[in-house]
């Protein structure tokens, strides 16, 4: 009972401070509008077909003349020319990776797959073989482009080892049946990554990860409310009264997650209603994901005010990881550098995200549940660090 | 056997002992003042009888119970104006004193009139709606002391609640004390302003470096130092052969000089004072004025430490 009290008191108290209501629910709603619209270039719309065409430039290492063996060579017209794909793909081969990269650079392409020079004796010799991408400026033509051309090796490693198998015969009847005119029976088939013929706007790009970022700040405000009973002295008020610390602290964060929760609320009502963002089916997924991030937040909150000594540091080191979480997740921009989407799979939002984006592309529900599971994951061990904190430092009021 | 009952209590920090082997005993209904410098560990002392700090060694019990068994149960039963103010600036004085209450349990109805009563006992009752930040610094002592007592508790622990405050709301917050005192409660008033705790309790403790160095009521404790009175004449200037002729006086103790001001300690003003005044005349010192001290509780600190209560 004392829990819910002290939660309430929070809650209104928090409230009353103008600062933190522009900072929770208004600064959000304005970011996404600014960013949805400024950058809606970079990520089209929802209603956006995935465009007639994505440029692949296709790079044989294995060959001067810039073509592969004539079964590769049979087996990459096919699967381009094939209905589902010829209306995405428009391929241009290459003899040289320097000139797919120049051609990338320039504009002229979108996207180029690099055959490896082994990549036919490695199918022949029943070993694995993988193509290697050259990735361009657009994620998400980038993203298609990897779908294609890895169900493509799939499906060659997969004709190649029935070869294997049954007998050379098998190849012919194939190619036979490919001449007859049955391209348009490929046993490639092209699955999107969400809905098919759509791919997130800009704004619901950024609906997503503004909301994970400023759901974060509510720890920021969690450890500013703990040093502030600190400094104020109200904690000593607090724990002479007939309660424990533990009742303290449990208010305290709940009073903040019911914040969190209530800003979490209005971002998506709001950017629903006036911005048209579509955040999917899934609203009990949305509400299971907010509830990690708020649980992310808090603890957060609550390792930076036990560690830090004062007010001032500990807003400055929960800020400084937030953005450095929100820009190494791609929350600001989309970055497709490796090394740097390595990192962020270890930040709550690079997975709050993309919990998110799979549910506004309605992406099958085994992929959504992934997502909020390891965001879980992310979120029990900062819940193990902040209680092995909270166990040595405790809250006292000196 | 008082209400508060302190044995032995031991708090350290570090190496530094901070409360040495504490007794004391707090009689029900009574006014305890509780005087000492700076750093003599009154705080200290007070956060372990409240249950904020834990000692290490030593046992407190309030109305019997152990605050190191249970201590919710004594929680419940005290009522903490703590020394710096504890408010909560952006609510306003009617939310602050019922956040409180409700935590030691007042709900609905006996809550609304009591956090009623307690604003206008404090005289708090007009600015209900208003928030402390508004508020003078006086009335936020007011108010500090309405957050402690709405829950009507058996102990009233007061921790330096005139701190920095001016001399009417001082004499309020003095008169309040009392008017608790009469209404049941028991009441530990510290503080390191001799007159205020010399006006208002029944009994004293003096602390320094952690011990009570003693203890009683006043007029028991001006006993202690009935041997001396003081004597200070203001001049219009002071030769040394003055001073040194009062010096040779039997029965003078020990003689100050202030700038064109002499203080004269002995055993007794009235028996000595013609003696004082024939050796000044003796030496034509003028004397402006004349007035003789009686010993308290600030003469007896000195006495027993050798230091003021303000060093």
């Amino acid at each position: 009972m004392n829990i819910w009290h002290i939660c309430i008191f929070e809650l209104r108290r928090i409230l009353k401070i103008r600062s933190v209501v522009l900072n929770l629910f208004i600064l959000p709603l304005l970011l996404i509008f600014i960013l949805g619209t400024a950058l809606s270039s970079t990520m089209g719309t929802a209603d956006d077909v995935i465009p007639d065409t994505v440029r692949v430039g296709i790079i044989h290492l294995n060959s001067e003349s810039g073509r592969g063996s004539d079964t590769l060579n049979q087996a990459l017209d096919t699967f381009v020319h094939s209905p589902a794909v010829a209306e995405m793909v428009k391929v241009q081969d290459f003899k040289t990776e320097e000139e797919a990269v120049h051609s990338l650079r320039t504009g002229k392409l979108d996207f180029a797959v690099m055959i490896p020079s082994d990549f036919e004796q490695n199918v022949m010799m029943g070993k694995e073989a993988r193509l290697q991408w050259i990735r361009g400026k657009d994620s998400t033509l980038n993203t298609l482009g990897e779908t294609l051309f890895t169900r493509f090796t799939d499906e060659w490693n997969r004709q190649m080892a029935i070869t294997k198998v049954l007998g050379p015969e098998v190849i012919a009847a194939m190619v036979s049946s490919s001449e007859s005119g049955a391209a348009s029976s490929t046993n490639i088939t092209v699955i999107n990554p969400g809905k098919t013929g759509t791919a997130y706007s800009a704004s619901q790009y950024y609906a997503a990860s503004m909301l994970a970022m400023f759901m974060l700040y509510s720890g920021m405000t969690t450890s500013t409310s703990l040093f502030g009973e600190r400094d104020n002295r109200t904690l000593i008020r607090l724990q002479a009264a007939p309660i424990g610390n533990g009742v303290i602290f449990a208010g305290k964060i709940a009073g903040n997650s019911l914040l969190a929760f209530l800003q979490a609320t209005t971002i998506i009502l709001m950017t629903y209603w006036f911005y048209g963002v579509d955040w999917g089916t899934h609203p009990w997924y949305i509400v299971l994901t907010c509830v990690f991030i708020t649980l992310a937040s808090m603890t957060l909150g609550v390792i930076v005010a036990l560690v830090c000594k004062t007010t001032a540091s500990a807003s400055a080191t929960i800020q400084g990881i937030i953005v450095a979480m929100t820009f190494i997740s791609g929350g600001f921009m989309p970055i497709p550098i490796d090394f740097v989407q390595r990192i962020s799979e270890f930040t709550v939002n690079h997975w709050a995200l993309q919990s998110f984006l799979r549910m506004m592309l309605d992406a099958p529900v085994g992929e959504i549940v992934y997502s909020i599971l390891m965001l879980g994951v992310v979120c029990a061990v900062l819940l193990l660090i902040s209680g092995l904190i909270y166990r040595k430092a405790g809250y006292r009021y000196e | 056997m008082g209400i508060l009952e302190v044995h032995h209590v031991v708090k350290r920090y570090g190496s530094k002992l901070s409360v040495d082997h504490l007794n004391l005993s707090v009689g029900k209904g009574e006014i305890f003042g509780l005087l000492g410098p700076n750093g003599a560990g009154k705080s200290t002392t007070i956060s372990m009888i409240a249950g904020l700090l834990n000692m290490d060694q030593g046992e407190i019990r309030l109305d019997g119970i152990s605050v190191k068994e249970r201590p919710l149960e004594v929680k419940r039963k005290i009522g903490l104006v703590p020394q710096d103010l504890a408010l909560y600036e952006t609510m306003t004085a009617a939310e602050n004193v019922t956040f409180f209450a409700r935590l030691y349990g007042l709900r609905g109805k006996l809550l609304k009139e009591r956090v009623q009563e307690s604003l206008e006992f404090v005289g708090l009752q007009d600015k209900a709606k208003d928030a402390p930040s508004t508020f003078s610094g006086g009335m936020k002592r007011r108010l500090n002391i309405a957050c402690a007592i709405t829950h009507r508790p058996d102990l009233i622990i007061m921790d330096e609640p005139t701190v920095g405050i001016d001399p009417q709301s001082r004499n309020h917050i003095l008169e309040s004390v009392r008017t608790l005192n009469k209404m049941g409660s028991t009441i530990i008033y510290t503080s390191h302003y001799m007159e205020e705790v010399a006006a208002i309790s029944h009994r004293v403790a003096i602390m320094d470096q952690g011990r009570i160095i003693a203890c009683g009521t006043e007029a028991e404790l001006r006993e202690r130092v009935a041997s001396e009175e003081k004597v200070v004449l203001s001049t219009s200037g002071i030769s040394t052969d003055v001073v040194e002729e009062l010096k040779l006086h039997p029965r003078v103790q020990m003689v100050e000089i202030s700038e064109n001001t002499l203080t004269i300690t002995l055993p007794s003003a009235q028996q000595d004072l013609q003696d004082l005044l024939f050796i000044c005349s003796k030496h034509e010192i003028s004397i402006q004025s004349l007035k003789v001290e009686e010993p308290d509780l600030e003469t007896l600190f000195l006495n027993l430490t050798g230091r003021t209560l303000r060093d």
